[in-house]
């Protein structure tokens, strides 16, 4: 594998403007995505995980609603310093996305044909239609000849997310940004998205960014986790480190506090008191500080996020120094 | 990026207010010096309005923050002014609106200027215009104020019942909405005017018929976009009686939107009144109302050479269905049940 | 009887028991949506049953008939030996005190307009007598919800898992026998999942609540269950205890189900048929088999019944 980086997010922090006042919706954020790999990034709900996925791909930019600071660069190309047209033809070829809602990705009075060949250029009717059955059998869906002349309201909700994802691969992007791809599908559905998004990574060596609130689906799929929590980076290692050794006390409070199959019934579960803060008035310093078993007054100054041995963390009092978990 | 803000501030608002003093500026010098040079006069007075409104808007945003909006507070200022007016009418120091007996020695048609005891002029009967006006916005808001509550209270009655029953109750109040949305308004008053007598109480009711039907889709549609949210289960679960459902729960989450559809009401309505009156099965002059001056504006042909005579109701009449309708759009954006997130 | 059988049921006294439900919903142009389709369970005192099932499977819709809410199509419903099918609208909203909901949507089940305070009296208010302060408080305290910050705040300014308590106090203030916990925990962020569902399990035991857990999440119903009933499409697949769960479920879906946990192996990248039937047209025989890698012929002629396989194990299939 390649190590030069496929994309480079240095100190990206968005800004939200609202009628209370601005908030910073992501705050510093710094990664790099290699080529070929699977990066997965967790947080809850107002971590910011979805506003960073929609700024790296340039959906959100600078403009009277919101201010993008910070550096995003893909494959050589800085994103925020294009123009409209250069994103436009940056997502038709560099970068696909994968929506959370199939339903409302697809435009209900366009058949899936027209959705998968509007995007191809230079191609015959026949050229682009064959390229089209071709994408969809490469995301597993029968009889795609018949596919292409259905409308959206005619497959289930787990066709129409292969569908969606068919449609984010038909410009071969090097990068595949997926935000929380399978929250609106049924859980015997979200597996096999997910196992064919794990497929499409090995056999076409796209990376893909996988955004999800739940710890489960990334664990065992990414190469490297970054956990989120209220805009900033916690924690940013290989995922078999991270889950077998967090250093973080969210990601360690996290994976304590989910119930697993394994344990007993009744097994009583570690809760993490309070809830994630409003991003409006976020804490001083750590912001996980106000919820911390381990916090203390020098968390009163915002801890830098720091690697050891390519197991990087933002915490004054990382898990293994106090000998807990 | 905050300094930037922090520092913008401060500068917005002087800019603003700098070129709000100069626009007013503008205006009272096209007014005092300029009177009587016809175009020129119009363009500056124009010009100077405009710089005055974007200046104080501008400063305005630099005060209270990006959701201030001044055509707003001009609009409730217009409203408070007028309704102030028009309770405190009898006790003001305005000239004769009624009995023409005591205007025998005032001369008709008198020209609007300021600085006479007419400022609006008088019509041809020598009554004074602004106390016309003033009295006429008292009948004109008592019969659409009226109407419109009359309208909230039987078309938010019905609504809600049938929003929340359904079924039998809900099919026979659409057959009768949309049976009196059928019937063309206009046609409808005139009967009504015929029949009734023309005071202010049988006027209130007519026009009611008008806000009815449409005061009940709105209750029925917000009641049935209540209805469905978990916290009517959820009282329902705890044993609450249907009553006390549609007292409790469904009331007080359907008024607001209702209440902001009936400020837009009440701007048809008083056009609605004005209408009336024109034709002359409303108010009955000498009593005035905005709808019977505008009227008195096609008697031997006086609009042509007194125009002040229809613009001055006729302006008063626009900027009060403006204002209405502005702040009850603006209202009703902010209440919209399907527009809600909470 | 063409149901799903009813040996999984238990003699003797039982809070709460559920015969031969069925919902059915006309949707339009003469066409009805089985949302249940005759499935019997039953409810011993201090009892959770867990109801585990993708969504359209009938799992809410059960929860609901229960509650009368709206009553079922068919069916009966017994609370303490009371059958509540059929019973006049103020005796059907008395015996809705015994059983009380909490739903999905925390934010979403409380009026937006009103205070803390009063959404928690709200149960006893109904019933007549607004309960003084000292009780409200006492029932916000045993939810973990400090009264004095809390009293006059409106749902919009807490946050979900607060709007989760608030909800939990006030179905708790009506005294009820039985807790039907639809998808409590869905949509409350992860982080603050683990203590809604530590405090339902400690509320239950401190009070000796029967509980009924609807919920998608595996590990979550084994969590708190004791016995776990397995739906598809409107039936019984199987009654399994929570303990088994994962080690020795037989039916093909409770198979599939566990294999579909995210954090399973890799599976067979090729897509087996994971389109749902309609339940406006429900599959003949067994409900599951246009899915079933076992399906044979005698899956479309006859509709399998609940049998029992090992004590307190009960499975619907006609191959295991």
């Amino acid at each position: 594998m390649d190590d030069s980086p496929l994309l480079t997010v240095e100190d990206l922090s968005t800004e939200i403007h609202t009628s209370r006042g601005p908030f910073k919706a992501v705050d510093g954020v710094s990664f790099t995505v290699r080529p070929g790999e699977m990066f997965g990034i967790v947080g809850e709900s107002g971590s910011g995980k979805s506003v960073l996925g929609r700024t790296v791909m340039g959906l959100y930019t600078s403009g009277p609603t919101m201010t993008v600071t910070g550096k995003v660069v893909l494959d050589g190309t800085d994103v925020h310093a294009l123009t409209a047209a250069g994103r436009r033809r940056l997502w038709r070829s560099d970068v696909g996305m994968v929506f959370q809602d199939p339903a409302t990705a697809l435009n209900p009075v366009k058949k899936i044909g027209r959705h998968l060949t509007e995007g191809m250029r230079g191609l015959s009717r026949t050229a682009a239609r064959t390229r089209a059955e071709e994408l969809l059998r490469l995301v597993g869906i029968p009889e795609p000849r018949r596919r292409l002349g259905q409308y959206p309201h005619e497959l289930s909700g787990g066709m129409r997310q292969r569908v969606v994802i068919a449609i984010a691969l038909a410009g071969e992007p090097s990068l595949l940004i997926a935000d929380e791809p399978t929250t609106a599908l049924d859980v015997t559905v979200q597996k096999q998205i997910l196992d064919l998004l794990g497929r499409l990574q090995a056999e076409l060596g796209t990376a893909i960014v996988l955004i999800s609130h739940n710890l489960a689906v990334v664990a065992g799929r990414a190469d490297r986790v970054a956990v989120m929590y209220a805009g900033r980076l916690a924690e940013l290692a290989p995922a078999a480190a991270l889950f077998a050794g967090p250093r973080h006390p969210y990601t360690e409070a996290l994976l304590a506090s989910v119930p697993r199959l394994a344990d007993p019934p009744h097994s009583p579960l570690q809760a993490i008191d309070g809830a994630p803060p409003d991003m409006a008035a976020p804490p001083p310093g750590c912001r996980f500080a106000p919820r911390c078993r381990y916090a203390s007054d020098a968390c009163e100054t915002s801890p830098a996020l720091v690697a050891d041995h390519g197991h990087a963390y933002a915490c004054h009092h990382p898990v293994s120094s106090i000998g807990g978990a | 990026m905050s300094d930037i803000l922090v520092a913008a501030r401060p500068s917005g608002r002087w800019w603003g207010a700098a070129l709000a003093v100069a626009g007013l500026a503008v205006f009272g010098l096209s007014v005092t010096i300029l009177a009587g040079d016809g175009w020129t006069q119009a363009a500056a007075v124009v010009a100077g309005l405009a710089a005055a409104y974007l200046g104080l808007n501008a400063a305005g945003r630099a005060l209270f923050g990006g959701g201030f909006d001044l055509m707003f507070w001009l609009c409730a200022g217009w409203l408070v002014l007028l309704v102030g007016a028009a309770v405190a009418a009898p006790v003001l120091p305005l000239g004769e609106h009624q009995d023409i007996v005591r205007t025998l020695g005032t001369p008709g048609m008198a020209v609007p200027d300021l600085s006479t005891s007419h400022p609006l002029g008088t019509n041809n009967f020598g009554l004074d215009q602004l106390a016309r006006v003033v009295h006429g916005a008292r009948s004109s808001l008592v019969v659409s104020l009226g109407a419109v509550a009359i309208g909230m209270v039987v078309g938010g009655t019905v609504g809600i019942a049938a929003g929340y029953f359904r079924r039998g109750a809900d099919a026979g109040v659409g057959v009768l909405t949309n049976a009196l949305l059928a019937v063309p308004p206009l046609i409808l008053l005139i009967a009504l005017g015929t029949v009734l007598e023309p005071n202010l109480r049988n006027i209130a009711v007519a026009l009611s018929l008008l806000a009815i039907p449409s005061m009940i889709r709105m209750a029925r549609a917000s009641t049935m976009a209540f209805a469905q949210r978990e916290f009517v289960v959820a009282a329902e679960a705890i044993g609450a009686s249907r009553w006390r459902i549609m007292t409790r729960e469904l009331l007080p989450n359907v008024l607001l939107p209702l209440a902001s559809y009936g400020m837009v009401m009440v701007s048809v309505l008083i056009v609605a009144e004005a209408s009336l009156s024109f034709l002359g099965l409303g108010v009955q002059p000498p009593a005035p109302s905005w709808g019977n001056m505008i009227a008195e504006g096609e008697e031997n042909d006086a609009f042509t050479r007194y125009p002040h005579i229809v613009l001055v109701p006729g302006i008063t009449l626009f900027l009060t269905v403006f204002a209405f309708n502005l702040i009850g759009e603006k209202a009703r954006k902010r209440w919209d049940p399907r527009q809600a997130k909470l | 009887m063409a149901g799903t059988g009813t040996t999984h049921l238990r003699p003797g006294e039982r809070v709460l028991s559920v015969e031969d439900l069925v919902v059915e919903f006309p949707v339009g142009r003469g066409r009805t949506v089985h949302a249940v389709s005759g499935i019997s369970f039953d409810l011993l005192d201090g009892e959770t049953l867990g109801i585990l099932g993708e969504s359209g499977c009938g799992k809410s819709s059960a929860g609901r008939a229960v509650m009368q809410l709206p009553p079922p199509t068919a069916g009966s419903v017994k609370l303490n030996g009371t059958e509540l099918t059929g019973l006049g609208r103020s005796a059907l909203r008395d015996s809705r005190r015994k059983m009380q909901m909490i739903l999905q949507n925390p934010v979403a089940a409380l009026n937006p307009r009103r205070k803390v305070a009063d959404l928690v009296a709200e149960g006893p208010a109904v019933w007549g007598g607004k309960p003084d302060r000292s009780r409200i408080e006492a029932a916000l305290e045993a939810v973990g919800l400090d009264p004095a910050t809390v009293w006059d705040r409106r749902p919009h300014e807490l946050s979900g898992g607060q709007c989760q308590r608030v909800c939990i106090a006030r179905a708790l203030l009506l005294d009820p026998r039985v807790l039907i916990c639809d998808e409590p925990v869905s949509s409350l962020d992860v982080s603050v999942q683990a203590q809604i569902l530590n405090l339902l399990e400690s509320t239950r035991a401190r009070l000796g609540l029967s509980m009924i857990f609807i919920a998608h999440d595996l590990a979550v119903v084994k969590n708190v269950s004791d016995r776990i009933m397995v739906m598809y499409l409107g039936k019984i697949c199987e009654v399994v205890p929570s303990g088994a769960l994962a080690g020795s479920a037989l039916h093909p879906y409770t198979r599939l189900l566990l294999a579909s946990v995210p954090d399973a192996p890799q599976g067979d990248a090729e897509p087996e048929n994971t389109e749902l039937p309609s339940p406006m047209a429900p599959p003949t025989g067994c409900r599951f088999r246009t899915r079933c890698p076992l399906a044979t012929d005698l899956c479309a002629k006859e509709e399998p019944n609940l049998r029992q396989t090992t004590d307190g194990h009960h499975v619907a299939c006609h191959m295991v």
